[in-house]
């Protein structure tokens, strides 16, 4: 069983902030922009889209802000502080309100979420400026950011699911944003369904929680477990909270198991974890800005979020905690592998961001929250960048993607390449931020040892496909001499919010540095400590051991793709030669999709065209027809009736007149008798 | 009380002069007479009222009959000016000459 | 007995006006024939004691409504009904029926009514005043909407009875 770092005492006030409304101003925000730009985008002109788009997002970040000094301000054990906005769902005894939650970390992620949104939103309109639906693009960026501050900040598990869904909306509308690409619509597709398999057992543990505690309540719940209050759950009479989540069920499991279980199935759709991975490679169809916040930055984080969130919850289920930490270690060094072989310039960043997912819920299933939250939040940083950079490389190359077409792209885009050298060395772990994140999950995995030797071979891989990445595009000779020569740096615009993002890549490292670094750096860990517990800090000695361990890994990874990219280009080649199987099998992307494809997809699609024909067509429609057909011939017949003479129309007038009366008459006689 | 007039005679009266104005109404192909027709029909409906105002010693039927006649003279006025816009778009009165409005 | 002689000399006066409003080709006639109808039914009003009414149906209709009837007949300019062939022909024979039905059907309920009497004195005379009091008491709001109804039927009349702008 994975080791809890400390247990946690974790109490929200139901209190009253004066300045409650400061969480509404957050959101209000972003839902007024999308409102401007949706309903008037495509009538303003485009600079008046761009300020309101970004102009909304810059309030939102504020507020943010305002948000954290508020906080800040408060003892820390008060620091959690619940706003019923209005009652919701009542129905008896249970009552959901609209509720939303301000602690230390919903703030740390509305101030992430809005501040890198931000950033992307000014990149966007440098990116998008040629693009025709200018406006419906930041309504639906805007939109999707009003989701994504309401899950974060959401006081309920129901409040949080309007977020949770309307994320998964905007990303379904946003991955399939250039629609007349048949890709692009696919791909939005797929999103869309494979993240409500998912959905479907998030939405079936929320409902559990609500029959077991009768409220969807954060602090209601963990309260409740803490301090192992009476419940009354569906089954009847009164328990004890946590007799209640280890009741054994049918299939050999706790109820408290399944639930989390359940919840982590929505995680694993959310934040495309192995099984339910296949959506995000081919989500980089959507405008690379897209790619950078919802599929990088921000929405697929929302997984690590909830877990981190209903910690408290999942400590009740160690066997839950396990499946989230070995998913999590597993989906890293697979998504890493593919990463290794992938040659879209994107779809290397989009395995990489699932890779790194899979820290961050190695992390959590090992009872490190705060390591994967850090970690959430510099990859929030480094990935955004990284993804920008790749849209400033597409913009210099006209859309292209292959990395094998590219090359020596230093010399044109410097600004690029250097951002993207920072983004690339902190995701493979060698500068900070990205170096203390990864250093504290490993750290934390240290007492597992194969979750660890997973962690560390990720690092590998993960150093090794960013530096091959970084080599391809930016350096060596131009392998398309012509694209080559027509490439170009950005505009600023764009390439502004790209240093912005790097500097803060290595600034957001002073959160939380290691042991080792002089002074007292421990910011994060001490601002969430109040909800994710005490974090069991390392030594010095503790500390030194593990970042030796994975900037070796890290370096290892260096070397070798430098090896074999820079000083002989083609040396792996005959590494694929001599084992070809492996790479056929990995460059194929483990042929998960066609697994799926063979197993779900086509039965699918023969049922629903078994059904479409017989059922539908036989059945639903043909009632339908018969009915109008019915109605139809009935019209026909009667309308012989409407003559248009007024004396006809008086005759049947007076004739049912006359039946009336006759009627009256016979019923007056039978009953006076 | 035998001196006065039996109710059911003023009521048969009404009764007759209704049928009548109703078999006005089907048979006549002057849309004018129709219209008479009609205005026969409403004065046998205020018979009956005076009568059963009488017969329960109550004035409320002979307001009731007060405001039908003032209806009807707003009624009559419509249906005249209906008649005469017609009689503009058709050149006749010949209720069977206005059949646009059929299957 | 006087009174009863007077009633059916009248009501048969009515039922002969009535019928020779239908059956005349004319619509002159027709409606000269209703004028007749009206003054018997206002000698009805009469013999029921109900003078107020009589003096209004003989203004109203026979005055006022009448006229106006024959007014437009005149303005026409509408002689012998000439329609030619009937489009329905069995209009005659189904409004025989029917109206015969009714007639049958509505004498049969007045019938019904032999029970009951007139109460009172049935040469009483309505009080008027009282009549009055209740017009502007309690349908007071009827009167008011009655006078709505009638100015509205008078700014309806010219706007039909108009005639339409070249083109409009």
């Amino acid at each position: 069983m994975p080791e809890v770092h400390g247990t946690t005492a974790w109490t929200v006030m139901k209190g009253f902030v004066e300045e409650w409304w400061v969480v509404i101003l957050v959101l209000v925000f972003p839902l007024a922009g999308f409102i401007v730009n949706g309903l008037w985008g495509r009538r303003l002109p485009r600079p008046i889209v761009s300020i309101v788009a970004c102009g909304s997002i810059a309030g939102a970040f504020l507020a943010s802000l305002y948000l954290l000094a508020l906080n800040i301000a408060l003892p820390p054990e008060q620091r959690s502080i619940q706003v019923s906005v209005y009652p919701w769902l009542e129905a008896g005894p249970i009552k959901i309100p609209f509720a939303l939650l301000f602690d230390p970390l919903s703030v740390t992620m509305a101030l992430t979420v809005s501040g890198v949104s931000f950033l992307i939103h000014v990149y966007s309109v440098g990116y998008m400026a040629g693009d025709e639906e200018f406006s419906r693009y930041f309504a639906l960026l805007n939109l999707f950011v009003f989701f994504m501050l309401l899950l974060v900040l959401a006081g309920n598990l129901a409040t949080m699911f309007i977020g949770w869904e309307g994320v998964g909306l905007c990303s379904f509308q946003l991955i399939s944003f250039w629609f007349t690409r048949e890709r692009a619509a696919e791909a939005g597709r797929k999103a869309f369904i494979v993240t409500r398999l998912g959905d479907f057992g998030f939405l079936v543990a929320v409902l559990g929680l609500l029959a077991i505690f009768g409220t969807l309540d954060f602090g209601d719940i963990a309260r409740a477990i803490h301090e192992n209050e009476l419940v009354s759950p569906w089954w009847g009479g009164k328990i004890a909270a946590l007799d209640a989540l280890n009741k054994p069920t049918a299939v050999g499991l706790t109820l408290g198991t399944l639930i989390c279980l359940g919840l982590f199935m929505g995680a694993v759709g959310k934040s495309a974890q192995f099984p339910l991975y296949v959506w995000l490679p081919d989500a980089m169809e959507g405008p690379t800005p897209v790619s950078a916040l919802i599929h990088a930055a921000t929405m697929v984080t929302a997984g690590v979020y909830m877990v981190a969130r209903l910690h408290f919850l999942f400590e009740q289920a160690p066997l839950a905690l396990l499946v989230v930490a070995v998913i999590g270690a597993f989906t890293a060094a697979y998504a890493a592998t593919m990463g290794c072989v992938e040659n879209d310039i994107k779809r290397v960043l989009a395995y990489s961001t699932i890779s790194q997912l899979g820290y961050m819920f190695l992390a959590c299933g090992l009872g490190a929250y705060i390591a994967g939250i850090y970690h959430l939040v510099t990859h929030a940083f480094f990935k955004a960048l990284l993804f920008l950079c790749a849209g400033s490389v597409m913009h210099a190359m006209h859309d292209v993607l292959d990395i094998r077409r590219m090359g020596g792209l230093a010399k044109k885009m410097r600004t690029t390449a250097l951002t993207f050298w920072i983004g690339g060395l902190a995701l493979a772990g060698l500068i900070p931020s990205g170096l203390f994140s990864k250093d504290a999950i490993l750290h934390a995995a240290e007492k597992q040892k194969a979750l660890w030797a997973l962690g560390l071979f990720t690092a590998v891989l993960t150093a090794f496909y960013t530096t091959r990445l970084g080599i391809k595009v930016f350096h060596g000779k131009p392998r398309d001499e012509h694209l080559h020569e027509h490439a170009h740096e950005s505009p600023d615009i764009m390439t502004i919010p790209m240093i912005l993002l790097a500097l803060g890549t290595i600034a957001v490292s002073v959160l939380w540095m290691p042991a080792f670094v002089p002074g007292k750096w421990a910011i994060l860990p001490e601002y969430l400590r109040a909800v994710l517990g005490e974090v069991h800090e390392p030594t010095a000695q503790e500390a030194l051991h593990s970042t030796f361990w994975a900037v070796g890994a890290a370096l290892v990874g260096l070397v070798v793709a430098l090896f074999a990219y820079a000083l002989k280009p083609g040396a792996l080649w005959s590494l694929a030669r001599v084992l070809p199987w492996l790479y056929q099998l990995v460059a194929g992307k483990y042929f998960v999709d066609e697994i799926y494809a063979a197993l779900i997809t086509r039965p699918g699609r023969r049922i629903s065209e078994f059904v479409s024909a017989h059922f539908d067509l036989g059945v639903i429609d043909a009632t339908v027809n018969g009915i109008g057909w019915l109605t139809a011939k009935f019209g026909s017949a009667v309308r012989r009736t409407q003559t248009g003479f007024v004396r006809n129309y008086a005759l049947y007038f007076v004739g049912a007149a006359v039946l009336l009366l006759i009627y009256m008459l016979v019923r007056g006689l039978t009953m006076a008798r | 009380m035998e001196a006065g007039i039996p109710l059911n005679w003023v009521l048969a009266l009404s009764a007759v002069l209704f049928s009548l104005g109703a078999l006005g109404v089907l048979i006549k192909r002057n849309i004018i007479v129709m219209f008479m027709s009609i205005e026969l029909m409403l004065n046998a409906a205020n018979i009956a009222l005076v009568a059963f105002s009488k017969a329960h010693n109550n004035l409320d039927g002979q307001v009731i009959v007060f405001f039908t006649m003032t209806l009807a003279a707003a009624e009559v006025a419509i249906g005249l000016a209906i008649i005469v816009a017609l009689f503009r778009l058709r050149r006749t009165v010949d209720a069977d000459k206005a059949t646009l409005l059929r299957w | 007995m006087t009174l009863k002689v007077l009633f059916l000399l009248v009501a048969l006066g009515a039922v002969v006006g009535a019928i020779g409003m239908l059956s005349s080709p004319n619509p002159v006639h027709s409606a000269l024939f209703l004028v007749w109808t009206l003054f018997c039914v206002a000698a009805v009003y009469l013999l029921l004691g109900a003078e107020f009414l009589a003096i209004v149906q003989i203004i109203v209709y026979a005055g006022a409504i009448m006229v106006l009837f024959l007014f437009i007949i005149m303005l026409l300019n509408l002689r012998r009904d000439e329609f030619g062939d009937d489009p329905l022909p069995r209009q005659w024979g189904w409004g025989l029926i029917l109206s015969g039905l009714l007639a049958v059907i509505l004498i049969s309920v007045a019938g019904a009514a032999l029970t009951l009497r007139f109460a009172g004195d049935p040469l009483a005379l309505t009080p008027i005043p009282e009549l009055a009091r209740m017009l502007f008491t309690k349908y007071l709001l009827a009167v008011e909407i009655a006078s709505l109804i009638l100015l509205i039927a008078m700014v309806g009349v010219v706007v039909l009875a108009k005639r339409p702008k070249e083109g409009v």
